[in-house]
Order: structure tokens, then C-alpha cells, then sequence
């Protein structure tokens, strides 16, 4: 018996990455005026699909590297906010669809079960 | 370290900046003081933030665990805080891992403004009376960036608060 | 709950065994192999008694501080929740479907 579809399936790596993104933005906005402090960051797109390739009820790892392509100020900070800010709005939304999109797996199941009992 | 864990990263940050604030205020109001308890004119105080790693944030933070149960990341580091100052001894010693701590209130060591003024009463042999080297610029500048970088804290304090609202969606209905 | 899902399940069984005939009680497997439907059933609800317990080990972690994500403490509460209510219905079905055949006049 399978409860859960391949897709609800992927949509809760999903949710795991938007939520580690949100960890990292959160880490690297608060270190936006320590001095030396690099960007922290993953690409959404290459974790995704390693974490739908593994095993289905492993934890999603991440490993978070320096994101490259930022000019650091002269106390050698690299944060900008407007990154920050932007990866957070995406961040958030992406959860919100992921959850709205979990939703309607979940309800699809649910109606199939009480499919007579109405 | 769950979505809990990251608000308090970003609490974290949400104090630094508060102290540095609070060090602004005090180079402000005491920008023209020519008599501490130590003798001499009062010494300009910046804020030193260190990033708290605890175990080593960027590599084993992000484990979280599906269905099991995750090692907590939480309290694990331990700023390093050498507060001689009473003004950010409230901190704690245990900041989240991956967030900001205050390494330290450090006062700057350059020299004094001089100005002659045989008059005044903490005048020196020579007439002059040392000033802090205190530049309202400067210090309003310092105040803004606190106050934009406490901004984006808190906006994140929202974006994460929203998150967990929303995932408390996946149970309704 | 896990206790309410065995109960269902020795109830099917009990069913089960009645339609085919072997009047054997009992949930051992050793019946799936000559009553295909107890057997079903059965994994069933072995594979709802193990969602069960992942999803109380994901909340209790949760509750706890452990760091599981809120959001991986709901799914696996809805996950048990939606294979509780399908081995219901299932079990449902069964006894209405038990009752059927013991109303038939013959």
C-alpha cells in the first residue's frame, strides 16, 4: 500500500530545501556587518535533484559552500541585502506553493478514500 | 536545527545590533565629556561582531531530519564575549549557532581632540582641554546601518514566522 | 491509536477467515497465504502501525527541540492520519460487505 505519490513525495525534499535555504539566508543576513564574513548559499536546482535520486525517507543533507560572484567591502564582508532580501521573499514562497501544492496531493488521497462514504 | 532554530539566528542578530546601537547613542551623548572616572576625556567605543560557528555551521547545520530525530545545533557555540562593559553584559555567552555575537565593545585609541580654553576646569598645564574624538557624522552613519541591518532582521524574524504559519497549513482541512 | 488499528485488523481477520471458510482466528501470517485478503489487510495495517510510530517520533522530536522541521512533523502526522483512515474505510467495506453475505437467503 502506498499512501503517498511520487510527487508528495518530491514536494516534501522540496519543502526541506526552501526551508535550509531560508536557514542560510536567515545565518547570512545576520552576519551582514561581520567583518570577513562570506556568503553562505547551495544551488537550489543541483540539490533538488540529488535529493529526489536518493532514498525516499532519508534526511535531505545540504552542505552549504561560499557563493561566489559577490564583491566584498573593505572590511571583507561579502553580504549584499538586496540578495538577502530577495532570497528570502523566494524562500518563503517557495515553501507556501510547496505546501499549497502538498495540500492538494494530500486532499486528492483523502477524497479518493471516502470516495463512497459521502 | 529546525525553523525555530533559525529565529533564534536571526534574535541574535536582532541584539547585536541593538548593542551597536546602544554604542552609538553613548559615543553621541558623551561627545563633548572631558572628565571620565579614569581621568581624561572619554574615549570613542565601537562594537566588534564575530560570526558564532558553533560545530561548524555551513556543513553539518543543514542535516535536518525527515522523520527521525536531528542533533540540535542549538547552544552549542559559545561567543567569545570579553564584555568589559556593562552595557552588553545581558547577552548571554551561548549565541545560535550561524548567527552574530558581540566579540567584544573595543574603545579606540586615538588621540584626543585638543582645544585651548585656559578657563575650563579640566584644563591642562598648557591651557588646553582634551575632547573625544567623537565626529556626529560618523556616528549617525554607524546608527543608520544598525538600524537598516535591525530592519532586515526583523523582516526576516516575518519571513520566518510566515513559513511556519504556513506549514501549519498542511495539516488543516 | 495503534492499539484501535490491531483491533481492526483481528476484526478483519476474523471476517476474512469467516468468507472463505477456514474459520481459522488468528492474524498469523500464515494465514495471508490461504486467505489472500486477511493477508493484504493485514500489511496494511502494519504499514499503518509504522507510520504511526514515525509520525510520534516526528512530533515528540519536534515538541522536544530536537530540531525535526515542523513541516516534516506534519506530513508524517498526515501520512499516519490518511493510512489510518483508509485501513478504516477498508475495514468498513468488509464488515458491510460480511453482513451482504449473511443476509442472503439461500
Amino acid at each position: 500500500m502506498q499512501i503517498t505519490t511520487a510527487t508528495s513525495d518530491a514536494i516534501q525534499k522540496y519543502l526541506d530545501l526552501a526551508s535550509d535555504q531560508m536557514k542560510l539566508t536567515a545565518a547570512n543576513m545576520a552576519n551582514v556587518d561581520t567583518p570577513g564574513y562570506k556568503t553562505q548559499g547551495f544551488d537550489f536546482a543541483t540539490e533538488f535533484s540529488k535529493a529526489l535520486g536518493t532514498a525516499s525517507s532519508g534526511p535531505t543533507e545540504v552542505t552549504a559552500a561560499e557563493v561566489k560572484g559577490l564583491t566584498a567591502r573593505p572590511d571583507g564582508n561579502n553580504v549584499s541585502m538586496d540578495r538577502e532580501a530577495m532570497q528570502l521573499a523566494k524562500s518563503q514562497l517557495e515553501f507556501r506553493a510547496g505546501v499549497s501544492l502538498l495540500k492538494s496531493q494530500y486532499t486528492r488521497v483523502m477524497d479518493a478514500i471516502h470516495a463512497e462514504s459521502k | 536545527m529546525n525553523l525555530f532554530g533559525v529565529m533564534d539566528i536571526s534574535a541574535s542578530a536582532l541584539q547585536a545590533e541593538r548593542v551597536r546601537a546602544e554604542v552609538v547613542a553613548a559615543n553621541m551623548a558623551n561627545a563633548e565629556t572631558t572628565r571620565t572616572a579614569d581621568g581624561g576625556p572619554y574615549r570613542r567605543q565601537h562594537v566588534v561582531f564575530e560570526a558564532s560557528n558553533g560545530d561548524g555551521f555551513a556543513s553539518t547545520l543543514l542535516s535536518n531530519s525527515s522523520e527521525g530525530v536531528a542533533t540540535s545545533m542549538l547552544g552549542t557555540s559559545s561567543a567569545t564575549l570579553g564584555l568589559g562593559n556593562g552595557l552588553a553584559s545581558g547577552l548571554g555567552s551561548t549565541a545560535a549557532a550561524g548567527g552574530v555575537g558581540v566579540a567584544g565593545i573595543v574603545t579606540a585609541d586615538s588621540a584626543p581632540l585638543e582645544r585651548y580654553d585656559p578657563q575650563h576646569p579640566d584644563a591642562a598645564a598648557n591651557g588646553y582641554v582634551a575632547y573625544p574624538d567623537i565626529n556626529p557624522l560618523t556616528e549617525m552613519v554607524d546608527l543608520m546601518g544598525a538600524n537598516r541591518s535591525y530592519g532586515l532582521n526583523a523582516t526576516a524574524v516575518q519571513a520566518e514566522k510566515g513559513m511556519i504559519t504556513a506549514s501549519l497549513e498542511i495539516l488543516k482541512g | 491509536m495503534i492499539a484501535a488499528v490491531s483491533g481492526i485488523g483481528s476484526a478483519v481477520t476474523n471476517v476474512a477467515s469467516a468468507l472463505t471458510g477456514t474459520g481459522s482466528t488468528g492474524s498469523s501470517s500464515a494465514s495471508s497465504a490461504t486467505t489472500p485478503f486477511s493477508g493484504v489487510f493485514q500489511s496494511m495495517v502494519d504499514q499503518t502501525s509504522a507510520l504511526d510510530a514515525k509520525a510520534t517520533q516526528s512530533v515528540t522530536g519536534l515538541l522536544s527541540g530536537q530540531g525535526v522541521e515542523v513541516h516534516d512533523a506534519m506530513i508524517a502526522t498526515e501520512k499516519a492520519d490518511m493510512a489510518f483512515e483508509l485501513a478504516l474505510q477498508v475495514r468498513n467495506k468488509a464488515v458491510g460487505a460480511y453482513q451482504t453475505m449473511m443476509g442472503m437467503q439461500f
